[in-house]
């Protein structure tokens, strides 16, 4: 297990860890344009994984470019 | 609100648009359309766009349309479980997908049941996969179904009386569904699945902005006394239930044979990678879709249209009668059809993944010699067949909780993860382990859904819950029969790997690849 494969792992698990976990955002305030946390930060979380996703991208492709490893 | 015959005529002429587009689609980069892998794959060669496209459009299907607003609209924010799901899921999909991808193109497997019969050698393991997966479609078909039906019924509403009008509204849906998948296959589906996805953006834009200039913005939406608590964040004894809804949600979409298609449909595991990371903003529209059935609260003209039709069918009806309230008849007609083909193209593209599995991974084994002609023949109708199959699914629900159904299909296609997903890494699960997984985990699901809908006792009245009370507090019932599935699967594993015979006819099947 190569430090790469950890990062990659983590660049997929805490993005899941964090929209699992109802408890963090099931909250009223604070609201945004009258939407309740609840809502927006769900919304929000849409666009922000996409950072993660993408670096996981990145890192398999030179994995891939090294050869054999994955 | 609009004018039904503006409606009807644009809705109409774009049709006729989208069936030519369909049917000039199956000429598109021609291959042999007598190949299987033709049809049903496009011949491998679709680019991180196209990619993007097809896989996008098995998610925006009548699911995000139709089935969690009207989730939303009748029981609050536990439906909303949607949108943490779409975030999650391409993170499970980027995980399997390229492994399952490269395999793939380098042993010719055209499904994942071609996956767990190479890998596993077991004909038995991958004709339950695939019958698994055949299975596990059709609630899911028949949620499009409803979706269409709730477009048609919509439009033809001033024509006659409700119950009338919604089962012509039925009859018709089924009737476009089956001549569309006969003549376009794949290619047909995911040109068509461009043009849908580009309208449903535009509807989904207009109207949401339409819909909160009517309202005044959201802080009216949510003061509206029909708002309840439980509408505004998930009151506390849902929480248990809305993560794991969420959580099997996201590990479940890409077993989907559908979605297996579009992995295998791409042109290298790059580009897989890069249309995957983008999809989850593609989640933003179902999203916004879930807060129709919030806003609709607030607009009175969508709330007296909806009080024609009785509570059990009028949640399906939330999206388009909130497109009929606020937008312009021309525009309407526009959103109507995208809603409606949003249903269309995605039960298309299932009903091809169904045919594809049955003609190849179980008549194939037992008519080895069947030609590449007529296993295409045998594919295009068998997938008109089981249409009629997932039209029966459509009675076990009461329209509304059309959502059901998705959730239904969920728990079966949740126990091909073992085999299809974590096989791909472990190899050390031993074939039979993996059968009897899969068949615990399937009986387990269909109990624990009989007990909690109650089956057998007066208040049963077709799929009304998917969740399951546990000591843990109500849980959707995929994960509890995939872990129990995983259980004997990793327990069976342990107990078959000592049996000396084994040991003495595989030398050190090394985990891992």
């Amino acid at each position: 297990m190569r430090a790469i494969h950890v990062v990659m792992a983590l660049l997929l698990i805490v993005p899941i860890l964090i929209n699992f976990y109802t408890p963090l955002y099931n909250y009223v305030n604070p609201k945004f344009e009258g939407l309740p946390f609840f809502y927006w930060f769900q919304i929000m979380m849409l666009f922000i994984v996409v950072i993660p996703y993408l670096a996981f991208t990145y890192l398999a492709k030179r994995l891939d470019e090294e050869g054999g490893s994955s | 609100m609009s004018d039904s015959t503006t409606v009807i005529s644009v809705f109409v002429v774009l049709f006729a648009i989208f069936a030519f587009l369909g049917f000039y689609g199956s000429r598109w980069r021609k291959g042999d359309m007598n190949h299987l892998h033709e049809w049903a794959l496009a011949g491998r060669r679709l680019g991180a766009t196209l990619a993007f496209f097809l896989v996008g459009a098995d998610l925006y299907t009548a699911y995000t349309f139709v089935a969690v607003p009207s989730g939303v609209f009748a029981k609050g924010s536990l439906y909303f479980f949607a949108v943490p799901y779409v975030a999650m899921t391409f993170a499970v999909a980027l995980a399997f997908a390229p492994k399952l991808w490269k395999l793939s193109k380098e042993k010719g497997y055209i499904t994942g049941s071609d996956f767990v019969r190479d890998a596993f050698d077991s004909r038995t393991l991958s004709i339950l996969v695939a019958l698994t997966g055949i299975v596990a479609v059709f609630p899911y078909i028949a949620l499009q179904i409803v979706g269409m039906q709730a477009v048609l019924t919509s439009m033809l509403a001033g024509f006659g009386n409700t119950e009338t009008v919604q089962e012509v509204s039925l009859v018709i849906a089924f009737l476009i569904l089956a001549a569309f998948t006969f003549t376009s296959g794949l290619r047909g589906a995911t040109l068509t699945a461009v043009f849908k996805d580009v309208l449903i953006w535009i509807t989904v834009v207009v109207v949401i902005a339409a819909a909160l200039y009517e309202v005044g913005g959201f802080s009216h939406v949510f003061s509206n006394p029909n708002i309840k608590p439980n509408y505004i964040t998930v009151p506390s004894s849902l929480v248990p239930g809305y993560a794991t809804l969420a959580f099997a949600s996201a590990i479940q979409l890409y077993l989907y044979p559908h979605a297996i298609n579009g992995i295998l449909s791409a042109e290298s595991a790059h580009k897989l990678r890069i249309s995957t990371s983008f999809l989850s903003i593609y989640g933003v529209g179902l999203a916004l879709l879930a807060l129709f059935g919030l806003i609709v609260y607030s607009v009175p003209s969508a709330m007296s249209f909806l009080s024609n039709f009785p509570a059990s069918s009028r949640g399906v009806l939330v999206v388009p009668a909130l497109i009929l309230a606020t937008v312009p008849s021309w525009f309407a007609g526009v959103a109507l059809l995208a809603v409606f083909v949003g249903g269309l193209v995605p039960a298309a593209i299932m009903a091809i993944a169904q045919a594809n599995l049955l003609t190849r991974n179980i008549i194939k084994e037992f008519r080895p010699n069947l030609s590449a002609s007529s296993e295409t023949r045998i594919a295009k109708w068998a997938s008109a067949i089981f249409k009629f199959i997932a039209l029966g699914f459509v009675f076990t629900v009461q329209s509304t909780y059309a959502i059901q159904l998705q959730l239904f299909g969920g728990i079966l296609i949740a126990q091909l993860f073992p085999s299809l997903f974590m096989g791909l890494y472990i190899r050390w699960f031993k074939k039979e382990a993996l059968t009897a997984g899969l068949i615990v985990g399937i009986l387990s699901g269909l109990y624990m859904v009989l007990v909690a809908n109650g089956f057998g006792t007066p208040k049963f009245t077709g799929l009304n819950s998917s969740l399951y009370s546990t000591p843990f507090g109500a849980l959707y019932i995929s994960v509890l029969s995939l872990g129990l599935n995983l259980l004997v699967t990793v327990l069976l594993s342990a107990v078959i790997k000592r049996a000396p015979k084994q040991v003495a006819v595989q030398p050190a099947p090394a985990a891992g690849s």
